[in-house]
């Protein structure tokens, strides 16, 4: 039986609640799901300097989790690296925060969703430590990555109820579509229900 | 800052070496033998088949999608013969670091199977690295960075009671959690992965990109330009497998990049190089996933 909303956070382990879910599907990073099925649970390990991002309509009951790697692909294509091997792009369906969150957000609207009643979530974003580098840090994606998730769903019009970023560990997060519970564990760290 | 944490010396290490789980005779031997451009596949088959789990493991890598062969190899010699005693290398030490990485290390955080995921994906995002750089040794790379961490067999069980120490120290300084282990664990897991390296008659190359992969710069020993730019490929595969999540422990991103080593070396890090590496490396997951099967 899963564990009710009054229960102590810190009893709860992740690995507990996730043996206890029937139904849990694993986003991998670069990769959005979305289902209006309230049995459907989303669990995502190790976010590190990616973002992953839950939206939640509360009054149509559909949701969705995108696990984003990089932040903006217009950046992106505007440089050449000077690497021989070109990439396939289509094997990206979501890596870059600007494409995989309206992504997300076009298929939980087909599913039912409204801006008024969708609230996001944000964890991850961490960061290495540096040495050099010079001006700016590249190494600095995690930040990048926040930064334009935020503006990615202000532009959609979606507000955030919660953020979990920064840091030097990885989280690990169950998010459950029954009632949009989200439980976010630092890795090492204790089990927070955060919505 | 003051610790309580119980340090490693050298009687100490010497113990714990003599703890390590064992490594078949035949792998020792083939690590050697592979070091010797004028071995013989013949000679190369003739040892492996000494050990028919080990020759059968060979046998389904080489015949895996991963090495994607136009017909079936039926034996070590044909595989030497086909493959190269680079690649051959490569998977020798993939099997040696499965073998021995496999396993859960409390002190770390780290669950079965989570320490050997991080071997084997910093090894593909490494050689993966080398091509992309045009680096001529990617087996090279590959066969450091699978076994780059080998050092946390033994400090595990004393960065576990010392871990909250350990993390305030490496955010204090900023330093890394390596150079926190170093200062308050007496080693850091880097350079008793070097003492291990020795023990097992690694070649030089591989027990300096072992003892180095966190701090390249340290390195100050003459070496050839070709060893420079294996550390740096070293440390930047270790540092994106970080980024991109892969058998993360409780040390989570607690080390530092060395930008000035790595643009020294001609890596030329800025933000759009980093990215493009991150997409080029994402892509390789299948590979990651067909190497796991067919070592297993």
């Amino acid at each position: 039986m899963i564990q009710t909303q009054s229960q102590s956070t810190s009893q709860l382990e992740l690995a507990d609640l996730l043996k206890q879910l029937p139904h849990v599907e694993e986003v991998q990073i670069g990769d959005f799901q979305a289902s209006s099925l309230t049995k459907t649970n989303y669990y995502v390990k190790n976010v590190t300097t990616g973002l992953c991002v839950m939206m939640y309509d509360a009054a149509a009951h559909v949701g969705g989790m995108a696990y984003i790697m990089l932040p903006d692909s217009e950046f992106q294509q505007t440089q050449t690296t000077g690497f021989k091997k070109p990439i396939d792009d289509s094997t990206f369906k979501a890596c870059y925060a600007d494409i995989a969150l309206p992504k997300l957000w076009e298929e939980l609207q087909r599913l039912g969703a409204s801006a008024e009643n969708t609230q996001c979530v944000l964890i991850g974003g961490s960061q290495l430590f540096t040495f050099g580098g010079g001006r700016g840090n590249p190494l600095n994606i995690g930040a990048r990555n926040a930064i334009t998730a935020r503006t990615t769903l202000a532009r959609m019009g979606l507000s955030i109820k919660h953020t979990e970023v920064a840091g030097n560990r990885p989280r690990h997060a169950v998010f459950l579509l029954a009632d949009g519970r989200i439980y976010v564990q630092m890795k090492g760290g204790e089990t927070i229900k955060i919505v | 800052m003051v610790s309580t944490a119980k340090k490693l010396t050298l009687e100490s290490i010497s113990q714990e070496l003599t703890k390590l789980p064992s490594v078949p005779d035949v792998i020792l031997k083939l690590s050697q033998m592979l070091e010797d451009s004028d071995v013989t596949a013949e000679e190369l088959g003739r040892v492996i088949q000494l050990d028919p789990q080990l020759t059968a493991q060979m046998l389904r890598a080489s015949n895996s999608a991963y090495y994607a062969l136009p017909r079936e190899i039926t034996s070590m010699k044909e595989a030497v013969a086909i493959l190269g005693q680079k690649a051959l290398k490569a998977q020798v030490y993939a099997i040696l670091s499965q073998k021995m990485l496999n396993r859960q290390l409390a002190g770390y955080g780290l669950g079965k199977g989570d320490l050997w995921n991080a071997a084997l994906t910093g090894a593909v995002y490494a050689k993966k690295i080398a091509t992309l750089y045009d680096f001529k040794e990617s087996d090279t790379a590959f066969t450091i960075a699978v076994l780059r961490d080998i050092g946390k067999l033994i400090l595990h069980d004393y960065v576990g009671d010392a871990f909250q120490d350990l993390e305030a120290q490496a955010i204090e300084f900023k330093q890394g959690f390596d150079e926190a282990e170093r200062q308050l664990l007496g080693f850091s897991h880097s350079e008793l992965g070097e003492v291990i390296g020795k023990k097992w008659n690694f070649p030089e190359r591989m027990i300096y990109g072992i003892r180095y992969h966190h701090k390249p710069s340290e390195l100050k020993e003459k070496v050839s330009d070709d060893v420079f730019q294996l550390l740096g490929i070293v440390h930047l595969a270790d540092a994106l497998c970080m980024m991109m999540g892969h058998g993360m422990g409780n040390d989570g991103l607690l080390y530092a990049v060395d930008l000035t080593y790595l643009n020294a070396h001609g890596f030329n890090i800025d933000a759009y190089t980093l990215q493009e590496l991150m997409l080029h490396l994402h892509a390789c997951q299948g590979e990651i996933r067909t190497l796991n099967e067919s070592i297993k």
